[in-house]
């Protein structure tokens, strides 16, 4: 996995080089192999189509993303293929996890915009996605203001904003945006959202049945976004204890997209509630070898532990701390993990409260209300309205259940 | 005391094993929805028609579709949408009601071109990507669909620079000192495009390939339901004022001169103010002639195109590929020309157009080589508006509706007319 690229600054004109000898489409091709076995379900007859198109996709997109940055190299002022980069950047960012992607995607996105500052739709739309994945919650909901100011019958601008939105915590303004959206192009991109909005609102229908519509209309995507709502789906169920549900969503995902990560992972988590400790390692060292982030070393730190080997998790859990100083390093925002990482763990938790305190501070929204309701000594002196109001939406985030401020 | 209890709370999670949680906390973490993905299939970016070079007798009309394909996306993006479907109206009379259309359309499999109204159906296979075009001949019309190079040529990117910043004046074609020399933004790119040559007989119900007039518009609908409708593609978005575009794309050409004509023509009037406050020079009349405000406006709506088959049919009067659309608009519509004229600085396309059908180049990563487009000298016809192209682009969707919203900017930046900052031009 390549990490961030030192002394890069969205002011650079160039762009950094892309990974395309990261071999994406190599290591999916690798991964066909293994997905049958892995996933252990279903018709593996008809399994191989729809691999074979991700490993094309990725391979496009890498031919794509070449073509498009000899061309902004050619052209100092060619917004037109910022643009596209910015775009390409963000999608391969969610299929690879290579941060640097979201580098890459600032600074063609930020290049875009000053070339052409107004009526630049898609410049605007990539950069507040960016600011999103940073936290920049207060900039995406700038950009995105100005997106949909700018194109007010385009659903992209409000599905920026209302990310933002709700990152802000303007619950009833971000779900505003997302049944605009939806309106006016019922795919996946609105559908999900309104399914995360429902699952954090507690309700569990309406949850489920957005994410089997957002699989149903899935078209034309990429099919990691596919991969990507069967596995969210999956992650519901698992939420619900509906562990068989949860594993045909992650095994569907997997078929879609050989090797997606977070379902190697999800799918990790079920086999260890099944009691399959070893296959539950497996995916788990799988998942942390093609994609290193905080969540899945955590896991697989959880069950080694779990597993009575508490050499091999204590090298884990030292590896969070290694890994999300890179991730800060990129631009990327990982306070929040890292708090609820420190109190699920044990460590460093008058840290976990401070960061958990600064980040509800600065964007009072659910995410940062959820990670400090998490991290809240039982001993608080007294309520917080802000936590009252985020955990007032529903009871189903697990970690407004699980805890009693 | 807290300590054991997060402890708990811990182990209670590893042992349901529910890590789930752990996919629903933070950014960059593929919790994030992904950004819709445009569809720009149903909108035009181009309508060419001109004079078949292989028939006098017949003319060809081109519509071009979903731009920027990268050669490498040949294959996943070199495909017709089967829930798209392109009428071509045409109207013989005048009256701008339209007597005749003509319905392309693609099967479920998305490899067969059904083409409804010129008599019986017909069909004709779709060229899949990296094959040599398959020409269909049906009774007299000739069919093509499939990738092509994209004939547009046009220093978009400059254009835009241009208008950014519309107090200076640009050094190259249109752009700044520093910002590079002029180059055709759709150069080595491919589009879709739906290629067919009738008998002029055919379009204009005459007998002779050398009389008759026609005004011909295109309308798109997706599942049955209008998307678009244009004949001159880009200059109507900036005609049209924000909160009436949708409505404009649902009504008929016969309905706008009560619509939007006083509007239009104040627009033109605004953008010629604004550039000779600008250039410092004066007006010496575009490439048709001096022309008015009123003329040039009297001219884009209706928004059809007229093609008068006893002249020259080049642009304006219809649409040859190798016409330079863009530097005969700006001249038309800001009445320059010559010393005081305005132009990008690409005037000719990246690869050369073919002799015989279907005309447009070979597709940028396909294997055939192109022949010399033919020439056809001529000038004069009708004042007919420019048209620009349409290009609602894969990953830029707002490319080309920027280029009439540049117009519209330019219009406001230096013209400050109170009454243009109502409108606002929407991506298509």
């Amino acid at each position: 996995m390549r990490m961030a690229v030192q002394g890069i600054s969205a002011k650079t004109t160039k762009l950094p080089p892309s990974p395309i000898a990261f071999g994406l489409a190599a290591a999916l091709a690798a991964a066909l192999s293994l997905a049958a076995a892995l996933v252990g379900l279903g018709s593996r007859g008809q399994d191989a189509p729809p691999a074979v198109t991700a490993i094309e996709e990725a391979a496009a997109r890498n031919q794509r993303i070449a073509f498009f940055e000899a061309r902004a190299e050619a052209d100092v002022i060619d917004f037109v293929s910022l643009n596209t980069l910015a775009r390409e950047y963000l999608q391969r960012a969610r299929e690879t996890g290579d941060v640097s992607d979201y580098e890459r995607a600032e600074i063609a996105a930020t290049r875009s915009l000053e070339i052409l500052p107004a009526n630049n739709f898609s410049g605007l739309v990539s950069l507040a996605a960016v600011r999103f994945a940073q936290h920049d919650f207060a900039a995406a909901l700038t950009l995105g203001q100005q997106a949909v100011s700018l194109k007010p019958d385009d659903p992209a601008g409000y599905g920026v904003r209302g990310d933002a939105l709700l990152g802000v915590g303007r619950y009833k303004e971000a779900e505003g945006d997302y049944q605009k959206m939806v309106l006016l192009e019922p795919s996946l991109p609105a559908l999900s959202r309104l399914a995360g909005l429902a699952y954090l609102t507690g309700n569990e229908v309406n949850t489920v049945d957005f994410w089997r519509q957002s699989i149903a209309a899935a078209e034309g995507l990429p099919a990691e976004n596919l991969a990507w709502a069967h596995t969210q789906l999956g992650g519901v169920y698992f939420a619900l204890g509906e562990t068989s549900k949860a594993e045909k969503e992650y095994a569907a995902a997997l078929r879609v997209y050989p090797g997606h990560v977070p379902a190697l992972a999800g799918l990790a988590s079920v086999r260890s509630a099944q009691d399959r400790p070893d296959e539950a390692l497996d995916l788990a060292q799988r998942a942390v070898a093609r994609l290193p982030r905080p969540q899945n070393v955590t896991l697989l730190a959880d069950l080694y532990l779990r597993a009575g080997r508490a050499e091999d998790a204590a090298a884990q859990y030292a590896l969070v701390d290694a890994i999300d100083a890179l991730y800060r390093d990129a631009g990327i925002n990982t306070d929040l993990q890292l708090a609820l990482f420190y109190a699920d763990h044990n460590r460093n938790l008058e840290r976990a409260l401070t960061i958990a305190a600064t980040a509800y501070e600065a964007a009072p929204g659910i995410y940062s209300a959820d990670a400090l309701a998490w991290v809240l000594p039982a001993n608080t002196p007294k309520p917080m309205p802000g936590l009252a109001r985020r955990c007032a939406l529903g009871r189903r985030t697990p970690r407004c259940t699980t805890t009693r401020p | 005391m807290r300590k054991s209890l997060i402890a708990i709370a811990t182990l209670a999670l590893v042992a349901s094993g529910a890590f789930a949680s752990m996919a629903t906390v933070s950014g960059a973490d593929h919790r994030d929805s992904p950004l819709n993905v445009a569809n720009p299939l149903a909108d035009i970016n181009d309508v060419y028609a001109f004079r078949s070079a292989e028939n006098s007798s017949n003319v060809v009309v081109a519509i071009s579709v979903n731009p920027l394909i990268a050669p490498s996306d040949n294959a996943s993006r070199g495909k017709f949408d089967p829930a798209v479907t392109y009428q071509v109206h045409i109207d013989r009379t005048g009256d701008y009601a339209g007597e005749a259309m003509a319905e392309f359309s693609v099967n479920s499999a998305a490899d067969t071109l059904i083409v409804n109204g010129l008599g019986q159906q017909i069909t004709a296979p779709i060229t899949p990507p990296g094959a040599s075009p398959i020409v269909t001949n049906v009774g007299g019309i000739k069919l093509f669909a499939g990738l092509r190079d994209d004939p547009f040529f046009f220093d978009l990117t400059g254009f835009q620079a241009f208008v950014a910043s519309p107090t200076k004046l640009p050094a190259q074609g249109l752009r700044f000192q520093g910002a590079g020399t002029p180059a055709d933004t759709f150069a080595g790119t491919n589009v879709l495009a739906i290629v067919i040559e009738v008998p002029i007989t055919a379009a204009t119900g005459g007998s002779s390939a050398n009389s008759g007039t026609i005004r011909a518009w295109a309308s798109t609908e997706r599942n049955g339901q209008r998307i678009d409708r244009m004949g001159i593609p880009t200059l109507n978005t900036v005609l049209i004022p924000s909160g009436q575009k949708d409505a404009f794309n649902q009504q008929n050409p016969i309905d706008d001169i009560a619509a939007s004509r006083p509007t239009g023509i104040n627009t033109i009037e605004t953008l010629r103010g604004a550039v000779d406050a600008l250039f410092g020079s004066p007006q010496t009349g575009g490439p048709l002639g001096d022309l008015t405000s009123e003329q040039v406006g009297n001219a884009l709506l209706p928004d059809v195109v007229t093609i008068n088959f006893a002249n020259p049919v080049q642009f304006p009067n219809g649409r040859r590929l190798q016409d330079d659309v863009i530097d005969a608009a700006l001249g038309v519509v800001l009445n320059r020309g010559g010393a005081n004229g305005i132009a990008d600085g690409v005037n000719a396309n990246d690869r050369a157009f073919l002799g015989s059908f279907p005309y447009l180049a070979e597709p940028h990563g396909g294997a055939v080589t192109a022949s010399p487009a033919p020439s056809t000298g001529g000038s004069g016809g009708t004042v007919r508006p420019p048209s620009t192209g349409d290009a609602g682009l894969f990953a830029d969707r707002e490319s080309m509706w920027a280029l009439s919203a540049g117009f519209f900017f330019l219009a406001v930046s230096l013209g400050g007319a109170g009454v243009f900052a109502a409108l606002r031009a929407r991506g298509r």
